[in-house]
């Protein structure tokens, strides 16, 4: 790390400790808390409810806030895991196994308390990550050109659209479609309309914000309104404290560090997310403990394993988004949007001509993790009682929220038509089991992905062969095929692991 | 074969054969990238269909996925709040955001038989949100509506 990179690292820490950034930061680590305990809403739905609230902002303060709404979602899903056995966003599915059962003994305090003090380590260790790979990979980055980014964008989407869809070939659709729609708009070479049928508001393509918050904020209203509301658990009061002793700390403290591993590293690789890691986490931790037999009967390790890994996944999926611009999971997809509202282009520009406000953002980031342990400690109690918020509350809040963001973009009526029918596209695509997440890349990789393939062929005059001229391209290209078929390689091997166990 | 692949099959074949025909109004040099995406999510939903194909051959048997799919789905409550959205959206126009806010949280509340204090609590609070967050902070001007924007 040259002396350049420590000055800008210094420095963020001086500019973020400004009274609007920390304002920004304890709202959003309070708001994505808040949104995480409630069973109903996903860190992804919160990120892209409240991105109309940051157009007013500075870039950095912006992306604080979206950052600090992350953090404290996937932080807020063990609260309703821990206590109504409910987990607020899949991130915490595994925190629920543990920590209802420590619960049931009359340690939710103790459940909770560990899962605070977990997720703040996995959180800040992923900064360090963050500090380290991502202005290496942004150095690689420079080195790409229009050819690069065609195969860039394309690998994006395989590797989102293969890895989060049960089907491959679904998963891949669902790109494909978004790719369609992400030409919608005035071609960037020939300045023709396309598909514009007489809405001028469709000039520049159809607005990302508008699709990210019906894809997955209004398609989770309805969602909601298909079901029958039903009365959440009670939440079980505890006297418990919330603070670990230093024993409890040790025990759970190799724990932490291997989940902050396996959370970083799935963090890093695109396509997978905080889901997964929580998992991989706590059967890590149920493999390396002393005391297995805890595990399932309320072990604060468990716990511990699970809420490290999924906020670990926060920082290194940061890396892909803001370096290549691939999102690591949906949340990220949300945030990268974020960042191009600012006018801002994820790539080597972040760490050169924006290095100040990026590493004013990484700082946030990293102050965002103390707000997180303090607010969680000390509010887990209040928003226990909020997860048990009915849906029948929440459906009106969130659609009047989707209607006024989508329309406070352009404040336009068509934008509020757009998210409406993205919203319902959404819903239908969910229940038939297709990607949302690979709709909303397309829309943000479509255009990169075009300018790359068509500038290239500008350049080459029309020669295909340009898209096969360096060895990055041929990298690029043996990743696209590899993230292809990596969910039917997994099937294969799989398939051949149980023929062996059963022979 | 499930029903409901299916019909994202002929869903997806209707989008490309849309796409497609709109695609040839345009003059040369713009068709060809948007031929190159819709011919990739047209190869795409053909090889769904061939793996379909593949395993109907085998089984001889269509799944009916729908009822799984829309298991518990409570058609009354899903229109009536269809209706209620599109008829915020025809309020708003008209009358304003606030109007239209306050008509149609009101009216889901009561379907949903919240209580009383808590629907003014709700109602509360989320206009005073809107209120300092997009009027006051973002000075995003909401509508006023067609009617009541020619009073105020």
């Amino acid at each position: 790390m040259d002396a350049n990179t420590l000055g800008l690292m210094a420095a963020g820490f001086l500019h973020v400790f400004s009274p609007m950034n920390m304002g920004m930061m304890i709202l959003g680590v309070t708001i994505g808390i808040v949104i995480g305990c409630m069973p109903g809403l996903s860190a992804a739905m919160g990120v892209a409810l409240l991105l109309p609230l940051t157009f007013g902002m500075k870039p950095e303060t912006g992306l604080i806030m979206l950052g600090a709404i992350y953090c404290g979602a996937i932080f807020g899903g063990s609260i309703s895991a821990i206590l109504i056995h409910t987990p607020g966003t899949p991130a915490s599915a595994a925190t629920a196994i543990d920590g209802y059962q420590l619960t049931l003994k009359g340690k939710a305090g103790k459940a909770l308390g560990t899962a605070c003090t977990a997720s703040f380590f996995g959180g800040l260790l992923s900064c360090i990550s963050l500090y380290f790979f991502a202005p290496a990979l942004a150095q690689l980055a420079m080195k790409f050109g229009s050819p690069e980014y065609f195969w860039l964008a394309l690998f994006g989407l395989t590797i989102i659209a293969g890895v989060t869809s049960g089907s491959m070939v679904k998963g891949l659709m669902s790109g494909a479609f978004g790719l369609v729609l992400s030409t919608i708009g005035m071609d960037p070479m020939e300045g023709v309309e396309r598909y514009m049928f007489g809405f001028d508001a469709l000039y520049n393509g159809i607005n990302v914000t508008c699709a990210m918050i019906g894809l997955f904020s209004m398609s989770q209203v309805f969602m909601l309104i298909e079901k029958a509301i039903k009365e959440r658990g009670n939440v079980i009061d505890f006297e418990d404290s919330v603070i670990l002793k230093a024993k409890e700390l040790a025990q759970i403290f190799p724990h932490v560090i291997r989940s902050w591993i396996i959370g970083n590293i799935i963090g890093i690789l695109p396509g997978a997310g905080a889901s997964i890691a929580c998992f991989l986490g706590y059967d890590t931790a149920k493999k390396f403990s002393k005391r297995k037999d805890e595990f399932g009967k309320g072990s604060i390790e468990g716990v511990a394993a699970s809420e490290a890994a999924n906020n670990a996944v926060t920082g290194g999926s940061l890396i892909p988004t803001l370096t290549l611009g691939i999102p690591g999971e949906s949340v990220t997809a949300v945030l990268m949007g974020g960042l191009i509202i600012q006018g801002l282009q994820p790539g080597p520009e972040l760490f050169t001509k924006y290095a100040e406000m990026t590493y004013t953002f990484f700082a946030g980031f990293v102050v965002t993790q103390f707000f997180m342990l303090l607010i969680g400690l000390g509010g887990c109690r209040l928003f226990a009682h909020i997860s048990r918020l009915s849906d029948a509350i929440l459906i009106p809040c969130v659609f009047v929220l989707c209607v006024v963001g989508s329309f406070a973009i352009n404040n336009s009526f068509v934008e509020v038509g757009i998210m409406f029918l993205f919203g319902f596209f959404g819903y239908l695509m969910r229940k038939l089991d297709l990607n949302t997440a690979a709709v909303v890349l397309a829309l943000i990789l479509g255009p990169i992905g075009e300018r790359g393939l068509r500038r290239s062929l500008t350049l080459s005059g029309n020669d295909i062969s340009i898209l096969f001229s360096t060895p990055i391209c041929w990298i690029l290209i043996a990743m696209c095929i590899l993230s292809s078929f990596s969910p039917l390689l997994m099937k294969v091997l799989k398939k051949r692991k149980k023929t062996e166990g059963a022979g | 074969m499930k029903r409901t692949d299916l019909y994202i099959c002929v869903f997806m074949y209707l989008f490309c054969a849309f796409f497609q025909y709109e695609t040839g109004k345009f003059p040369e040099g713009a068709r060809h990238y948007p031929y190159f995406v819709i011919g990739l999510l047209f190869l795409l939903t053909t090889v769904r269909l061939y793996d379909m194909v593949k395993q109907y051959m085998k089984d001889r048997h269509v799944i009916n996925d729908l009822s799984e799919t829309f298991k518990g789905f409570q058609p009354k409550q899903f229109w009536t709040m269809f209706a209620a959205f599109l008829g915020f959206f025809v309020l708003m126009y008209f009358f304003g955001f606030y109007v239209a806010s306050l008509i149609y949280i009101l009216f889901c509340l009561q379907y949903f038989k919240i209580p009383k204090k808590y629907m003014a609590l709700v109602l509360l609070v989320m206009l005073v949100l809107t209120y300092f967050t997009f009027s006051w902070f973002l000075n995003v001007p909401l509508p006023k509506g067609e009617i009541l924007g020619e009073f105020l």
